[in-house]
């Protein structure tokens, strides 16, 4: 990514530490100079802000799926000769269940993903580095998480736009690039390898860079490594769904 | 226009790039989700292929193995046991004496029941066959009371004429004729006693005498078994499998004392749950592993199956089995009695069958039937079914070797697309 100065005129100076805002320093993460917006943010290492915004898009973005969960989730009951006789009622139960979990899984889960992100930096912090703060690294991993959040936004739209019964086939990983639907070993390691998480991850090393004061490679090393081990761990040992699911 | 190209134009060619980078990776992702997403999808079905392969159906018991040839000792009623003569692991022949128990008064009681019989048995006989001293004796006595009569009868006559002529009183003349009847008396009695012995005694005499002699035999042979009980003699070859007393030890009536038996012949009792005693039969074959013997395998055909089932009680309640009897017809070395094995009977076994996951055929309208995909679609067809198996049906027609079926269709309807996420991987064949 791009690691030279801001020079746009009506931003406000990017090295100097504090000065950006909150809108100056997404655009800045995502395009405009991820280094030196990260030094700001470093220094005016305020959570609250970006948390909230990132948390309430997830939210707003979970809002038009409900109704494809809602209907997804009744044709594959309709559609699974162990669930096709169930009662009305249990049905109903089994919808309203999957949107609680695609709620959860949407809205707050990436709050727990920082907060591991941010704990991993901290571990290598503890080893490596200028001392920094659990609240700095933290808010690099939210801002890092911007990328993430804009594959969700192209994920909200594709499902909006799609039949309920392709929803599970809206995909921004490299699965998206397998033929068919068959999830085996090799698609679901393909599924952990998104570029916008990639995108993310090469955020999460410039931002924890700045903030620990250590040569970006090492850190980059440090995230790479972890990645790798987390996409082979979900890859290969992950359960594969049910067969006919 | 003119501002967009002063925007840009201040721009460095790294940031014109990145942003290109990420237009064009959010372009790319939306065009590739749109295209695979034209078509709806088809209903997720797990599908299997059609295989031809052995197949193998087994039903599963846990047995107990006992000698088919064993003899086993018991007290009869309370006594010592004198004298054990074999330890376990002995061979033994048959006649062999193996244990004596003290024997008490049966001793006397089976020589006192031989006495009463050889005295019966000489009574009868005597009865048959009379002695020749006594014969003659009868016939000498009859002769002389031949001649006693004949004297009385001429003294009679003498007095008579006397007693006409009135030379002899009334009084003698009265004695004269008592004394002539009772002579002809002894005469007819050892008339009669001379014939009795000469032809036997008859009727109910001869049967009372053929009872008593009966009773007396049965209380000998009564006796007598009683008293060998108390000799512990193996009847037939064999192995001493257990020796449960020793000399000394003081048992009551029922006490196992000795078992004796052939390990060649071996065979393995088992009880077989109801739900799978409908595929046994006899003469099938059988699998006999132990669980001490984990190198072995044993081979067995079932023998007999029973016509009924009993309620046993098991760790999780009571369950129905049926009784089945396994013959181990190899070598059976090392299978000791009182082992528990777990028996794998094959009831199905065909070489090369097409068969398809048993949850691949349907029963619609009275006909057996399988989606097939093809193309994505499901397409049902007719198939005639064969032998069935826990996991697998055979498709006798109407399938090849190689079609995708859909396993557990459901509420698929011809011609519906259908997407086959994830195959049933494919089995052994052999359960």
């Amino acid at each position: 990514m791009d690691t030279q100065d801001f020079t746009e005129g009506e931003s406000k100076e990017p090295g100097n530490k504090g000065n950006l805002n909150l809108w100056q320093r997404i655009s800045g993460v995502l395009w405009g100079g991820p280094v030196k917006t990260f030094e700001d943010i470093v220094g005016r290492p305020g959570v609250a802000a970006i948390t909230v915004l990132l948390l309430a898009v997830n939210f707003i973005l979970f809002l038009p799926t409900i109704p494809k969960v809602k209907e997804f989730t009744l044709w594959s009951l309709q559609n699974n000769p162990q669930t096709a006789s169930l009662p009305a009622q249990a049905v109903s139960a089994a919808t309203t269940w999957a949107v609680v979990v695609v709620l959860v899984a949407s809205v707050l889960m990436p709050l727990v993903m920082w907060l591991i992100m941010a704990l991993l930096l901290k571990l290598f912090n503890a080893f490596s580095g200028e001392n920094a703060p659990f609240k700095t690294l933290f808010a690099v991993t939210a801002y890092a998480y911007l990328p993430v959040l804009l594959a969700s936004v192209i994920h909200t739209v594709l499902v909006v736009l799609s039949p309920a019964q392709n929803m599970h086939r809206v995909n921004t990983s490299l699965a998206l690039l397998l033929p068919g639907d068959k999830i085996d070993r090799l698609y679901m390691t393909l599924a952990q390898i998104d570029p916008f998480f990639i995108w993310g991850l090469v955020l999460l090393t410039a931002g924890g860079s700045v903030a620990m004061k250590v040569p970006a490679v090492k850190v980059g090393m440090y995230v790479a490594v972890l990645w790798v081990l987390y996409v082979l761990g979900m890859g290969l040992l992950s359960p594969l769904p049910p067969a006919g699911m | 226009m003119h501002f967009l190209k002063k925007k840009l134009g201040k721009m460095s060619w790294k940031k014109l790039l990145a942003g290109a980078l990420i237009l064009g990776l959010i372009v790319s992702v939306v065009a590739i989700n749109l295209v695979r997403n034209k078509n709806t999808a088809g209903i997720p079905v797990k599908t299997a292929k059609a295989e031809i392969k052995h197949i193998q159906d087994n039903v599963f018991a846990t047995g107990r193995v006992r000698l088919v040839e064993k003899q086993e000792f018991y007290s009869y009623e309370e006594t010592t046991v004198k004298e054990i003569t074999v330890n376990p692991g002995d061979p033994v022949r048959k006649g062999q004496v193996l244990g004596l128990l003290d024997a008490g008064e049966l001793d006397d009681q089976f020589s006192e029941a031989k006495a009463n019989y050889a005295v019966r048995q000489s009574e009868l006989e005597d009865a048959l066959n009379p002695r020749q001293e006594e014969v003659d004796k009868l016939k000498a006595d009859y002769k002389r009371a031949g001649a006693d009569y004949k004297n009385s009868q001429k003294n009679y006559e003498r007095t008579k004429q006397l007693f006409d002529q009135g030379a002899v009183s009334a009084q003698e003349m009265e004695a004269a004729e008592i004394d002539l009847t009772a002579k002809e008396t002894a005469y007819v009695n050892a008339g009669a006693s001379l014939k009795i012995k000469e032809s036997g005694p008859t009727g109910p005499e001869l049967a009372s005498l053929k009872a008593q002699l009966e009773q007396a035999r049965n209380r000998m042979e009564l006796a007598q078994r009683e008293f060998d009980r108390t000799t512990l003699t193996a009847e037939m070859d064999g192995v001493v499998i257990a020796v449960e007393v020793a000399e000394g030890d003081h048992v009551d009536p029922g006490t196992r004392l000795i078992t004796i038996g052939n390990t060649d012949k071996v065979e393995v009792t088992a009880g077989v749950s109801e739900a799978d005693s409908g595929r046994l039969k006899t003469g099938q074959k059988v699998k006999v592993t132990a669980a001490a013997l984990p190198d072995r395998e044993y081979t067995g055909v079932l023998q007999s199956v029973s016509p009924g089932a009993l309620v046993e009680a098991g760790n999780q309640g009571s369950q129905i089995e049926v009784p089945v009897i396994v013959r181990i017809t190899g070598d059976s070395e090392g299978l000791r009695t009182g082992y528990t094995v777990d028996l794998t009977i094959t009831t199905v076994d065909r070489d090369k069958a097409l068969v398809v996951p048993y949850e691949a055929v349907v029963e619609k309208d009275g006909q057996h039937k399988v989606f097939v995909v093809e193309k994505g679609v499901a397409r049902e067809r007719k198939v005639e079914t064969g032998l069935d198996t826990e996991l697998y049906t055979e498709i006798k027609s109407g399938l090849k070797d190689g079609d995708t079926v859909i396993v557990s269709p459901g509420n698929i309807e011809d011609g519906a697309r259908v997407s086959a996420s994830n195959n049933v991987p494919p089995a052994g064949g052999d359960k």
